[in-house]
């Protein structure tokens, strides 16, 4: 550990101590047992609700199989489809406009986003974040949940494992050639696509980085200096569905990143694209 | 003693639900209210914040795959609350919070009062996302490995984080000198 390591080290440990001394535990034990005791009390309550329940569904499941009995010769009624999970949150799609941000723009980001306006992090001009909040706390998830929506205006980039020196992001076919380039280093590129983002030309496609590979700074650099640490890179666990687009006056870049193992990226990645129909870019 | 059971200062957890979570409360309680105090800018909200981890625990008691893991799911249900971000499900090992009685004090290692409030003030001012790293870090003394694991982000994104918070903090340090 250095100096300066361990004196933070030492400061937050001392902060925490003195933050505890003013606790009261007795008072803070009581409260917790009232807390325990109401949580004793509504088990009790829905083990009552869920026996109940049982029962009714045993008796319209029973009538239910009576009634398809009878009218089994019957012309059976079209069924509709069960609301997808969008449709049926209660988070409505909510306008963003970048206030900060280089290119300036407005859009209708995917739901999850909407439902998390604290993730937005505008603490750059070339950098604008959404990052999903996840599961509701104490309730286990079923996977890890970790979308994440990155807008970069890319100023630069490390263009191989090896490089000693960013190279800047001139044009937008370079930045493309860039990209491609890195299929050599492990980058695999898939569902290519042209079009536009709010009326620049575009170019869509999914990423992913072979196993071992180092593709860690190859996306793009906030600022002309950033070491390769602090730029955008792409791990083997991640799989994004990456926007490239020609702005004015640069490259903007837009992904979204899900953990290659979601079962539900597709569909994230299929809002993301629809969310990036809605953009329109102001400045 | 295994470390496990350190966590809990007896050799065996007790048998009852409410009296494990009763016993973890008044074994950790202080100290997770530092935790949480140190990722949240006042006392009241990290002991809500406890408060709401130690009922999980009961709540979820059943879930539990070994007793021992009760320590690891306070620890990380108080650094989810704190973040109020994306939880999940528990760690395999019990990771011990620092012992108060044995770890450096801030004196000892020559940083004044004053300093101390400063560096805190520092760290409570910086960027959320860096702050939680720098806490779980030096604070929780994490991996950079177990810090993208429990805040569901990769290595290079905890490496980024850690390295511009660093370099914030040190340039207030100078600034002192």
């Amino acid at each position: 550990m250095t100096d300066f390591e361990s004196r933070l080290s030492a400061a937050l440990r001392d902060e925490a101590e003195e933050l505890s001394m003013d606790v009261d535990l007795n008072k803070a034990a009581n409260q917790l047992d009232v807390r325990l005791d109401e949580t004793e009390k509504s088990r009790r309550r829905w083990s009552v609700v869920v026996a109940v329940a049982a029962t009714v569904a045993v008796v319209v499941g029973v009538g239910v199989l009576l009634g398809v009995l009878r009218s089994r010769d019957a012309d059976s009624a079209p069924v509709n489809p069960p609301p997808s999970p969008s449709a049926s949150a209660s988070v409505t799609a909510t306008s963003f406009s970048s206030s900060g941000f280089v290119h300036r723009f407005t859009w209708t980001p995917p739901l999850w986003a909407a439902a998390n306006p604290t993730g937005v992090d505008t603490g750059s001009s070339n950098r604008v974040v959404w990052e999903q909040s996840g599961c509701v706390p104490a309730t286990p998830c079923d996977y890890p949940i970790d979308y994440k929506i990155r807008v970069i205006a890319s100023v630069g980039y490390w263009s191989t494992p090896t490089a000693t020196a960013q190279t800047r992001a001139t044009t937008y076919a370079a930045y493309l050639a860039q990209i491609q380039a890195q299929r050599k280093y492990g980058l695999t590129i898939a569902d290519e696509k042209t079009t536009t983002v709010g009326g620049r030309p575009a170019t869509l496609m999914t990423l992913t980085a072979a196993p071992g590979s180092n593709l860690v700074s190859v996306l793009g650099c906030e600022r002309p200096n950033d070491t390769r640490e602090m730029c955008w890179g792409l791990e083997p666990v991640f799989t994004i569905r990456f926007a490239v687009v020609d702005t004015v006056g640069g490259v903007t870049t837009m992904w979204l990143r899900a953990t290659s193992t979601n079962p539900d990226k597709d569909r994230a990645f299929a809002d993301f694209e629809s969310a990036l129909q809605t953009l329109t870019w102001t400045s | 003693m295994t470390g496990a059971s350190e966590a809990w200062g007896l050799t065996s957890p007790p048998e009852s639900p409410r009296a494990a979570v009763t016993h973890l409360f008044h074994h950790h309680y202080r100290r997770l209210v530092g935790l949480a105090g140190l990722m949240v800018d006042d006392r009241e909200t990290a002991e809500e914040i406890v408060q709401d981890a130690f009922e999980a625990l009961y709540r979820n008691w059943g879930r539990l795959r070994d007793p021992y893991a009760a320590v690891a799911y306070l620890n990380r249900s108080v650094v989810n609350g704190s973040r109020s971000k994306a939880r999940r499900r528990m760690t395999e090992r019990a990771y011990e919070l620092p012992d108060a009685g044995t770890s450096p004090s801030a004196e000892s290692v020559g940083v004044d009062a004053n300093q101390r409030r400063e560096l805190v003030a520092a760290v409570r001012e910086l960027p959320r996302r860096q702050r939680e790293v720098m806490v779980l870090r030096y604070f929780l003394d994490l991996s950079e490995e177990q810090i993208a694991d429990w805040l569901g982000v990769s290595k290079g994104s905890v490496k980024r984080h850690a390295f511009r918070a660093t370099e914030a903090l040190q340039k207030r340090m100078e600034a002192w000198a």
